[in-house]
């Protein structure tokens, strides 16, 4: 009977192990294992507790075995949230540093237009996009014109509109996370972050898309 | 007759405290093996591992993830011995082991109740032992450690909470440096302050958000921009800022520092 018990069991929680398929993290396989093994260890205890053990004997085991169930499971899952909260709280911090060099680096790349601009009086001889061009000869449609702290760097500050009125600069990143996992972003891997910053005579605009 | 009744007496008695003997000797032995086996196989690193906490593993993996994401990369599926690893151990721990402990205290209730002589050194002594050891053992360990865990997973949220609060204000500070340069560029017909911060306030939108409270001072050619957390009341920032946007100096009340 032993050998059958054991039999059943470990196919029960091998099956509950591979049902989530395989996964980058193997917290599905685990949880689904555990519940599984949970069944098991409260079926077992049904057939095991009965006579001839006499009641006093089954109050005590299936007290000690509730206890060892509960710290187990809140070792188990407390592991769990703290480790997924870790690694969503780096990813958050990632994102906010991101965004914090976003938004330090193209409104000031605007804003500079905008100075020139307006430094010209209420005769405007040079439209926003010729000021632009004026400082960044290189820029085009879909060119990046954001400088690098040294080496690669996964942010990009993309021109998106360049027209006499309105210089659009959209900042993508490679890969941190923005707000919508199903985001297409003009760069970069769906559902990063995007900011955009728009020029226009009256200000920049700051809209963020993800 | 006596003699012989005496005699096997004895014996009974030696055979007796040579069993309870034995059984203490195993006890100590599997005492002694069994971390053994699980933490040797747990430090040895790569290959397959035996551990009464697969958990613990697999938390780790999810923090090398979120680094392996921070840095840019994609995480990698994990390898099919971690995956086996963790599964036996569950298996061992959950499943082999409460068998074997659970069959052990029924077969030894039943002989008990049946009137045979009985060895104490038989498989159900055995069965109860080892898989005692085996399941009892991260049972007992899990009752502390549940209970550390809790607190220290509780200081780190609220040691995490201002460490965020402080981040989003800094971003949003950035946001007031951005609006207030713009205001200085723009002439008066658009809204600005044609070269000055004077008549400068904060749109209603950055006045007060979700994070913080905010409140400008304006000097000739410096403002000072002050944040007070609404989340947090005692954590403050308070920044000077340039007539170009950029920011001179920074000042975090204690609970940001």
């Amino acid at each position: 009977m032993i050998f059958r018990w054991m039999f059943g069991g470990i196919i029960l929680v091998s099956l509950a192990f591979v049902l989530p398929g395989r996964t980058v993290e193997v917290w599905p396989s685990l949880n689904a294992a555990g519940i599984a093994a949970l069944i098991y260890i409260i079926a077992l205890l049904a057939y095991i507790l009965r006579n001839p053990i006499p009641v006093k004997h089954r109050i005590i085991v299936g007290v000690l075995a509730f206890i060892s169930v509960i710290a187990l499971g809140a070792y188990w899952t407390g592991m769990r949230n703290t480790t997924q909260w870790q690694q969503s709280r780096l990813l958050e911090i990632k994102s906010l540093g991101v965004r914090g060099i976003m938004i330090s680096d193209a409104p000031i790349k605007l804003l500079s237009v905008l100075e020139d601009y307006h430094a010209q009086g209420k005769t405007k001889k040079l439209s926003l996009a010729e000021i632009f061009l004026h400082k960044y000869p290189q820029a085009a449609i879909g060119s990046n014109i954001f400088t690098s702290f040294g080496g690669e760097d996964s942010l990009r500050i993309f021109v998106t509109t360049l027209s006499d009125s309105v210089v659009v600069l959209t900042a993508s990143h490679a890969y941190a996370r923005g707000r919508t996992a199903d985001f297409l972003p003009y760069w970069g891997r769906k559902g990063t972050i995007q900011e955009r910053y728009i020029l226009t005579e009256k200000g920049v605009r700051h809209e963020s898309d993800n | 007759m006596n003699q012989t009744t005496e005699s096997q007496a004895t014996t009974a008695t030696k055979v007796g405290r040579l069993q309870t003997t034995i059984i203490w000797l195993i006890i100590l032995a599997c005492g002694i093996l069994i971390p053994t086996i699980f933490f040797r196989s747990y430090a040895a690193g790569d290959g397959f591992f035996l551990f009464p906490f697969p958990w613990v593993i697999v938390g780790g993996m999810t923090i090398d993830h979120g680094l392996t994401m921070f840095s840019g990369k994609i995480p990698e599926l994990p390898i099919i011995t971690t995956q086996v690893s963790c599964l036996v151990s569950i298996l061992l721990v959950f499943v082999i082991s409460p068998t074997l402990f659970f069959f052990g205290l029924r077969t030894r209730a039943v002989e008990r109740a049946s009137d045979k002589a009985l060895h104490i050194l038989r498989w159900s002594t055995i069965q109860l032992v080892l898989g005692g050891m085996v399941m009892l053992g991260p049972a007992l360990v899990s009752i502390p450690v549940a209970i550390i865990q809790r607190n220290v997973s509780s200081s780190l949220h609220e040691s995490q909470a201002p460490v965020e609060n402080k981040y989003a204000i800094l971003y949003e500070l950035n946001s007031v440096a951005v609006k207030l340069h713009e205001y200085r560029i723009l002439p008066r017909e658009f809204g600005g302050g044609n070269g000055s911060f004077a008549g400068f306030t904060l749109p209603k939108d950055l006045e007060s958000t979700t994070e913080a409270q905010y409140k400008i001072e304006l000097q000739d050619t410096l403002a000072i921009a002050k944040a007070t957390s609404v989340k947090y009341p005692l954590g403050t920032i308070t920044a000077r800022i340039n007539k170009k946007g950029q920011f001179l100096e920074w000042k975090f009340s204690e609970l940001f520092d």
